[in-house]
């Protein structure tokens, strides 16, 4: 990020960017695995607390929402992968050990 | 302590990768030696850590253990991310024009920009995508049963 760009940028994003450059692949945005890993595990929390689950529902769509605003995701990979994650959810329904 | 099944989940998958990236040898578009040993590598240390895990089951409490493997679990998740892009090349300039097209149709003001604003919305949003890393920490099924059972 150029010197310009990074003043113009506010401090989350600037940590976000650093993360990304020293962690991410660099390569490909599909799948969103912020999206996909946050949804995944709100569905299943719900399943066992509706509460708890709720929140995580809620930081999900946060996390979806910054994602995209954010353009470190298309929104095609977004929408795709939280299907994706409740498709998992739905076919691993019943092997969910019980509360 | 036998293997739980995230944690065969978890091996299979890296080893799967890392027989794929040798594969890509007989295709017409392998990739470099050199990252399909960071491939095998990666698998390697997934492999490694999980016994290593196990290991430990004779000094912990079943749950604590359980709840211990649930993290590992987390930790272990990049693992996989960075084996994938090892095997990316080149992108695909018909997709991502196409990808672009979708995004200018469904958020037109969206797509325009380069990021968040320097405002307390963009900041929150930011906050809101950085969340993923801590909160996976959070998430440990096994953990939130002891929480749910008292």
């Amino acid at each position: 990020m150029s010197a310009e760009r990074s003043r113009e940028a506010n401090k989350g994003r600037l940590f976000n960017r650093w993360i990304l450059k020293h962690g991410s692949i660099h390569a490909i945005s599909f799948p969103a695995t912020h999206v996909a890993s946050a949804f995944a595990i709100a569905f299943f929390l719900l399943h066992y607390s509706f509460w708890i689950g709720t929140v995580f529902l809620v930081i999900a769509t946060l996390i979806s929402l910054g994602a995209v605003i954010g353009r470190y995701h298309y929104a095609l990979d977004v929408l795709m992968r939280a299907v994706t994650a409740f498709l998992v959810f739905l076919a691993s329904y019943r092997y969910l050990p019980p509360l | 302590m036998r293997c739980e099944l995230p944690e065969w989940i978890q091996i299979g998958c890296t080893l799967g990768f890392a027989a794929a990236s040798w594969g890509t040898g007989l295709t017409s578009r392998p990739i470099p030696v050199r990252r399909r040993w960071i491939v095998t590598a990666l698998a390697a240390f997934a492999v490694i850590a999980i016994a290593i895990a196990h290991l430990c089951a004779p000094f912990l409490s079943r749950d604590s253990f359980l709840v211990f493997l649930d993290l590992l679990t987390i930790a272990l998740f990049l693992i996989p991310y960075w084996q994938t892009g090892q095997f990316f090349l080149a992108p695909n300039p018909r997709i991502q024009s196409r990808l672009e097209d979708f995004d200018r149709w469904l958020l037109p003001g969206v797509s325009s920009h380069s990021g968040t604003e320097r405002n307390p919305i963009g900041f929150m949003l930011e906050m809101a995508y950085l969340s993923c890393y801590p909160s996976g920490a959070a998430r440990s099924p096994r953990r939130l049963r002891r929480w749910t059972e008292g």
